[in-house]
Protein backbone atom coordinates (compact mmCIF):
# COMPACT_ATOMS: atom_id res chain seq x y z
CA UNK A 1 0.00 0.00 0.00
CA UNK A 2 1.34 3.44 -0.79
CA UNK A 3 2.40 6.37 1.83
CA UNK A 4 -0.26 8.70 2.90
CA UNK A 5 1.66 11.66 2.53
CA UNK A 6 -1.70 14.28 1.75
CA UNK A 7 -2.86 13.23 5.32
CA UNK A 8 0.51 13.80 6.98
CA UNK A 9 1.13 17.26 5.20
CA UNK A 10 -2.85 18.08 6.40
CA UNK A 11 -2.06 16.82 9.74
CA UNK A 12 0.83 19.22 10.04
CA UNK A 13 -0.57 22.39 8.43
CA UNK A 14 -3.15 21.49 10.96
CA UNK A 15 -0.33 21.95 13.75
CA UNK A 16 -1.32 18.60 15.12
CA UNK A 17 1.16 15.44 15.81
CA UNK A 18 -0.03 11.95 15.52
CA UNK A 19 -0.74 11.42 19.45
CA UNK A 20 -3.39 14.51 19.15
CA UNK A 21 -4.70 13.50 15.63
CA UNK A 22 -4.96 10.26 17.61
CA UNK A 23 -6.51 11.65 20.46
CA UNK A 24 -9.39 13.36 18.46
CA UNK A 25 -10.17 10.85 16.27
CA UNK A 26 -10.20 8.17 19.33
CA UNK A 27 -7.79 5.57 18.15
CA UNK A 28 -4.26 4.86 19.44
CA UNK A 29 -0.86 6.73 17.70
CA UNK A 30 0.32 3.65 16.20
CA UNK A 31 -3.00 3.53 13.89
CA UNK A 32 -2.63 7.05 12.54
CA UNK A 33 1.44 6.09 12.00
CA UNK A 34 0.15 3.18 10.13
CA UNK A 35 -2.33 5.07 7.99
CA UNK A 36 0.53 7.49 7.14
CA UNK A 37 2.72 5.04 6.32
CA UNK A 38 0.34 2.55 4.15
CA UNK A 39 0.13 -0.20 6.12
CA UNK A 40 -3.31 0.14 8.01
CA UNK A 41 -6.44 0.04 5.31
CA UNK A 42 -8.90 2.20 8.07
CA UNK A 43 -11.95 1.88 7.24
CA UNK A 44 -14.83 4.47 6.19
CA UNK A 45 -15.52 5.59 9.55
CA UNK A 46 -12.58 6.10 10.66
CA UNK A 47 -11.55 8.01 7.40
CA UNK A 48 -14.62 10.26 8.05
CA UNK A 49 -13.29 11.35 11.37
CA UNK A 50 -9.94 12.07 10.26
CA UNK A 51 -11.07 14.23 7.38
CA UNK A 52 -13.08 15.72 9.86
CA UNK A 53 -10.57 16.72 12.23
CA UNK A 54 -8.42 17.74 9.52
CA UNK A 55 -11.07 20.17 7.83
CA UNK A 56 -10.46 18.11 4.62
CA UNK A 57 -12.85 15.90 2.92
CA UNK A 58 -12.13 12.16 1.70
CA UNK A 59 -11.35 13.04 -2.00
CA UNK A 60 -8.26 15.41 -0.22
CA UNK A 61 -6.72 13.16 1.77
CA UNK A 62 -7.97 9.40 0.46
CA UNK A 63 -8.61 9.33 -3.24
CA UNK A 64 -6.16 7.58 -5.20
CA UNK A 65 -6.80 9.29 -8.83
CA UNK A 66 -3.99 9.38 -11.65
CA UNK A 67 -1.53 11.43 -9.94
CA UNK B 1 -19.01 20.31 21.40
CA UNK B 2 -20.19 16.56 20.98
CA UNK B 3 -17.57 14.49 20.23
CA UNK B 4 -18.21 11.27 18.98
CA UNK B 5 -15.93 8.50 20.24
CA UNK B 6 -14.71 5.80 17.88
CA UNK B 7 -12.88 2.64 19.50
CA UNK B 8 -9.60 1.96 17.71
CA UNK B 9 -10.68 -0.17 14.96
CA UNK B 10 -6.88 -1.87 14.29
CA UNK B 11 -6.88 -2.93 17.47
CA UNK B 12 -10.25 -4.62 17.80
CA UNK B 13 -9.68 -5.99 14.39
CA UNK B 14 -6.24 -7.32 15.26
CA UNK B 15 -8.32 -9.27 19.06
CA UNK B 16 -10.89 -10.24 16.51
CA UNK B 17 -8.39 -12.30 13.97
CA UNK B 18 -6.37 -12.90 17.30
CA UNK B 19 -9.47 -14.80 18.45
CA UNK B 20 -10.49 -16.60 15.35
CA UNK B 21 -6.79 -18.04 15.30
CA UNK B 22 -6.84 -19.47 18.70
CA UNK B 23 -10.73 -20.65 17.54
CA UNK B 24 -9.08 -22.44 14.56
CA UNK B 25 -6.64 -24.17 16.75
CA UNK B 26 -8.43 -25.32 19.20
CA UNK B 27 -11.17 -26.63 17.01
CA UNK B 28 -8.89 -28.21 14.71
CA UNK B 29 -7.07 -29.54 18.30
CA UNK B 30 -10.22 -30.89 19.23
CA UNK B 31 -10.50 -32.68 15.55
CA UNK B 32 -7.18 -34.67 16.05
CA UNK B 33 -7.29 -35.61 19.83
CA UNK B 34 -10.96 -37.65 18.71
CA UNK B 35 -8.91 -39.19 15.54
CA UNK B 36 -5.76 -39.62 17.53
CA UNK B 37 -8.50 -41.21 20.85
CA UNK B 38 -10.62 -43.35 18.59
CA UNK B 39 -8.13 -44.77 16.03
CA UNK B 40 -4.83 -44.75 17.94
CA UNK B 41 -5.32 -45.16 21.51
CA UNK B 42 -8.74 -47.23 20.55
CA UNK B 43 -10.54 -45.37 23.41
CA UNK B 44 -14.15 -45.82 24.00
CA UNK B 45 -16.60 -43.44 22.95
CA UNK B 46 -17.46 -42.24 26.43
CA UNK B 47 -13.49 -41.38 27.15
CA UNK B 48 -13.62 -38.37 24.28
CA UNK B 49 -17.28 -38.17 23.95
CA UNK B 50 -16.51 -34.37 25.61
CA UNK B 51 -14.49 -33.73 22.87
CA UNK B 52 -16.66 -34.94 20.23
CA UNK B 53 -19.58 -33.26 20.76
CA UNK B 54 -17.83 -29.76 21.09
CA UNK B 55 -16.65 -30.06 17.80
CA UNK B 56 -19.85 -31.14 16.21
CA UNK B 57 -21.33 -28.09 18.37
CA UNK B 58 -18.61 -25.98 17.36
CA UNK B 59 -18.92 -26.94 13.80
CA UNK B 60 -22.89 -26.40 13.85
CA UNK B 61 -22.46 -22.98 15.44
CA UNK B 62 -20.28 -21.89 12.92
CA UNK B 63 -22.77 -22.93 9.98
CA UNK B 64 -25.77 -21.42 11.44
CA UNK B 65 -24.05 -18.09 11.89
CA UNK B 66 -23.05 -18.49 8.71
CA UNK B 67 -26.32 -19.08 7.17
CA UNK B 68 -28.35 -16.59 9.89
CA UNK B 69 -26.03 -13.49 8.38
CA UNK B 70 -26.41 -14.03 4.74
CA UNK B 71 -23.27 -15.47 3.95
CA UNK B 72 -23.66 -18.05 1.14
CA UNK B 73 -21.80 -21.33 1.62
CA UNK B 74 -22.67 -23.34 -1.65
CA UNK B 75 -22.85 -20.25 -4.28
CA UNK B 76 -24.69 -20.41 -7.14
CA UNK B 77 -27.55 -23.38 -8.20
CA UNK B 78 -25.19 -25.52 -10.14
CA UNK B 79 -21.86 -24.60 -7.89
CA UNK B 80 -23.67 -25.82 -4.85
CA UNK B 81 -25.30 -28.92 -6.15
CA UNK B 82 -21.93 -29.78 -7.44
CA UNK B 83 -20.28 -29.35 -3.62
CA UNK B 84 -23.12 -31.33 -2.24
CA UNK B 85 -22.37 -34.21 -4.65
CA UNK B 86 -18.25 -33.98 -4.70
CA UNK B 87 -18.43 -33.58 -0.42
CA UNK B 88 -20.80 -36.63 -0.25
CA UNK B 89 -18.46 -38.61 -2.80
CA UNK B 90 -15.42 -37.72 -0.79
CA UNK B 91 -16.99 -38.61 2.45
CA UNK B 92 -18.38 -41.76 1.60
CA UNK B 93 -14.67 -42.55 -0.03
CA UNK B 94 -13.16 -41.28 3.35
CA UNK B 95 -15.15 -43.18 6.07
CA UNK B 96 -14.97 -46.32 3.83
CA UNK B 97 -11.15 -45.99 3.55
CA UNK B 98 -10.63 -45.61 7.08
CA UNK B 99 -13.41 -48.07 8.58
CA UNK B 100 -12.80 -50.73 5.93
CA UNK B 101 -8.52 -50.59 6.65
CA UNK B 102 -8.98 -50.81 10.67
CA UNK B 103 -11.84 -53.45 10.17
CA UNK B 104 -9.34 -55.23 8.61
CA UNK B 105 -6.76 -54.82 10.48
CA UNK B 106 -8.70 -55.37 13.81
CA UNK B 107 -10.34 -58.72 12.61
CA UNK B 108 -8.44 -59.70 9.74
CA UNK B 109 -8.95 -60.64 6.04
CA UNK B 110 -10.89 -64.12 6.73
CA UNK B 111 -13.17 -62.87 9.41
CA UNK B 112 -14.07 -60.25 7.24
CA UNK B 113 -15.09 -62.84 4.05
CA UNK B 114 -11.80 -62.80 2.18
CA UNK B 115 -11.05 -60.03 -0.56
CA UNK B 116 -14.65 -59.85 -1.36
CA UNK B 117 -16.04 -59.46 1.57
CA UNK B 118 -13.50 -56.67 2.23
CA UNK B 119 -14.82 -55.01 -0.73
CA UNK B 120 -18.53 -55.52 0.02
CA UNK B 121 -18.03 -53.74 3.02
CA UNK B 122 -16.29 -51.02 1.43
CA UNK B 123 -19.02 -50.66 -1.19
CA UNK B 124 -21.87 -50.21 1.84
CA UNK B 125 -20.39 -48.08 3.82
CA UNK B 126 -19.35 -45.99 1.13
CA UNK B 127 -22.89 -45.75 -0.02
CA UNK B 128 -24.15 -45.36 3.28
CA UNK B 129 -21.72 -42.74 4.38
CA UNK B 130 -21.99 -40.84 1.08
CA UNK B 131 -25.92 -41.27 1.09
CA UNK B 132 -25.98 -40.08 5.43
CA UNK B 133 -23.89 -36.82 4.17
CA UNK B 134 -26.08 -36.27 0.94
CA UNK B 135 -29.27 -36.27 3.61
CA UNK B 136 -27.17 -33.42 6.10
CA UNK B 137 -25.37 -31.56 3.17
CA UNK B 138 -28.99 -31.29 0.93
CA UNK B 139 -30.49 -30.14 4.29
CA UNK B 140 -27.69 -27.66 4.60
CA UNK B 141 -27.88 -26.51 0.83
CA UNK B 142 -32.21 -25.89 0.94
CA UNK B 143 -31.50 -23.73 4.30
CA UNK B 144 -28.67 -21.92 2.87
CA UNK B 145 -30.86 -21.41 -0.45
CA UNK B 146 -34.33 -20.35 1.44
CA UNK B 147 -32.09 -17.70 3.46
CA UNK B 148 -30.32 -16.50 0.71
CA UNK B 149 -33.84 -16.22 -1.31
CA UNK B 150 -34.98 -14.09 2.00
CA UNK B 151 -32.56 -11.75 1.59
CA UNK B 152 -32.37 -10.56 -2.02
CA UNK B 153 -36.19 -10.45 -1.69
CA UNK B 154 -35.85 -7.93 1.33
CA UNK B 155 -33.31 -6.06 0.04
CA UNK B 156 -34.18 -5.86 -3.74
CA UNK B 157 -34.55 -2.36 -4.52
CA UNK B 158 -37.45 -2.74 -7.16
CA UNK B 159 -39.20 0.03 -8.80
CA UNK B 160 -42.50 1.05 -6.69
Amino acid sequence: MKKNMRMKIARMECDMSQEELAKKVGVTRQTIGLIEAGDYNPTLKLCIAICKALGKTLNDLFWEGEQ
Amino acid sequence: MKREKIQDERIIFQKQKIGSDAFGIVFFGLLISVLLQQFVFEATFSQYAAEFILFVVAAIYIIVRNIMVGIDLFGDSAIGQKTVILNCIVTGITIAAITTTLNTINFGLEKMGGVSGVAMTAIITFVSGALITFIGFELLYLINKKRQKHLDDKYDDKEE
